[in-house]
């Protein structure tokens, strides 16, 4: 059995200090630390409801090993808005119905904010790009995209 | 594959004592996004040399000089003179996956999908392994790439970076992958630098994968190409298509993903045309030098 080891990292702006198994994935490791925005999908990288910021960048939960995080910057979506005090990509997905079940919706915020913090009126066709990594299975992407544009600010490129 | 523990060396040397050390038991970690397609149950030990400093591009007079450890986002970000792996790390997976993965752990170990590979054979380049005796092995990119890299990586040794050539004036460049659905894994891949001058291909570095066990530079193609006319105004798709369907021909293609490999032999010459056709506009507009 192998042994757990420690590591640390800023988890919502927290420092913080956690027990991880080497194998665990930083995804189990979110979840048990009270995280339950990051949700647990395909586990090979390809549905992006995973998705956390870490160091600015959206990245796959569900297949990074949660020692990979050491030293890092973490950000999930509790520490991005709530009922409260909504990023302004949360109040568009309402306003504009671009939320049904709701499973991909933290994955999909964290990869606008992603992005929008780098970039904060992104073309068009780089918000596709950068949008890429979580899929959607019930709304047709057509009212995220409606609600991209809001916090975008519409964009020049013909959208 | 299971991760039984994992270190975190701080020197290079470090790393490369420590994965001869473990050996079979060891494995060495850049983005780590490659494990989930390894299915071996034995434990290893993750030697992690992502904070090892080898990150980065560097601009020489003639190439780029591309650390191994740089994530696909920051090739896909780069932006110079020359410079044509944007292109490539745009069709690369998932931007999720683009900024996990390393520019080395895509070539350290070739799955048949993998992107750079391929359009590294067009474009040329020369990898540089640190050895564990500390030297800086140069490794030509065609023979790095021919067969699995391994043979260039003995436990210990370590792809440190990457010479990549820079598109001069009058060169463009073309990278196509088949897919099914955006961000699926590629059933045939092409790559191709040509040069043009007074409208007429007058060199030619085509290359192929995905649908071969291991990327392969088209000489067939680029020796059918070369010294053949391209109309400034309506570039003859067609026509480039029964070239690339005859140089093509013969090769080992093999068809993945329930695809028959009659299937990819018909589609890989397709992917070899468009990357043509686009190396070739992209020379004509003028885009590099
Ligand atoms: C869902 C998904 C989709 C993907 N889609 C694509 C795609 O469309 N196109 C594509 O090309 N790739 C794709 N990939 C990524 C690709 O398959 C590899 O996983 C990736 O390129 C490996 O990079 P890494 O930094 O994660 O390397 P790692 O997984 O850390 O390492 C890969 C291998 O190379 C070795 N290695 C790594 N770096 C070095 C080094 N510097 N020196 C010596 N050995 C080294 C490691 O020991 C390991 O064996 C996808 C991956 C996933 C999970």
């Amino acid at each position: 059995m192998a042994e757990t080891r420690k590591i640390s990292f800023t988890l919502n702006g927290e420092k913080r200090e956690f027990s991880v198994l080497p194998d665990e994935h930083l995804l189990h490791l979110l979840r048990r630390s009270g995280c339950k925005g990051v949700k647990f999908g395909c586990g090979e990288g390809s549905c992006g409801t995973c998705t956390v910021i870490i160091d600015g960048r959206a990245e796959y939960s569900c297949i990074l090993y949660a020692f990979q995080a050491d030293g890092r910057d973490v950000r999930t979506i509790e520490g991005v808005g709530d009922f409260d005090k909504p990023h302004p990509f949360q109040e568009a997905l309402v306003e504009s119905s671009g939320v049904q079940c709701g499973y991909c919706t933290p994955g999909m915020v964290l990869s606008a904010k992603a992005l929008l913090d780098q970039d904060p009126r992104p073309t068009e066709a780089k918000a596709r790009e950068y949008m890429d990594g979580v899929l959607c299975r019930c709304t047709g992407y057509e009212k995220i995209w409606t609600a991209f544009r809001k916090v975008s600010g519409g964009g020049s490129d013909g959208r | 594959m299971k991760i039984i523990d994992f270190k975190t060396p701080a020197r290079l040397e470090d790393a490369g004592r420590t994965l001869k050390e473990l050996g079979e038991a060891g494995l060495l970690l850049a983005g780590g996004t490659s494990l989930v397609f390894n299915k071996g149950k034995a434990g290893r030990t993750a030697v992690d040399i992502r904070r090892l400093g080898l990150s980065g591009i560097k601009e020489l007079p003639e190439a780029f000089l591309v650390g191994a450890l740089t994530p696909v986002a920051e090739l896909q970000e780069f932006r110079a003179k020359g410079w044509a792996l944007d292109r490539v790390a745009r069709a690369f997976a998932t931007q999720q996956i683009r900024n996990m993965s390393t520019f080395g752990g895509n070539l350290a170990r070739v799955f048949r999908w993998n992107d750079f590979p391929v359009a590294l054979l067009a474009l040329e380049c020369e990898m540089t392994v640190r050895t564990l005796t500390g030297q800086d092995r140069p490794v030509r990119g065609s023979e790095f790439l021919a067969a699995s890299p391994r043979r260039f990586l003995p436990d210990g040794d370590i792809l440190t970076a990457v010479k990549v050539g820079r598109l001069a004036s009058g060169w463009g460049f073309g990278y196509r992958k088949e897919v099914r659905t955006h961000a699926d894994f590629s059933l045939a891949t092409a790559a191709v630098a040509a040069r043009v001058v007074s409208g007429r291909i007058v060199e030619l570095r085509a290359a192929a994968g995905a649908a071969l066990p291991f990327p392969k530079r088209l000489e067939k193609v680029e020796s059918l190409l070369v010294g053949k006319a391209v109309p400034r105004k309506g570039l003859d798709e067609d026509a480039f298509l029964a070239e690339a369907r005859e140089g093509c021909a013969g090769l080992p293609w093999k068809g993945e993903c329930g695809f028959s490999d009659a299937y990819a032999a018909a589609l890989a010459p397709v992917a070899v045309r468009d990357a043509v056709a686009a190396a070739v506009r992209d020379a004509q507009e003028g885009n590099h030098g």
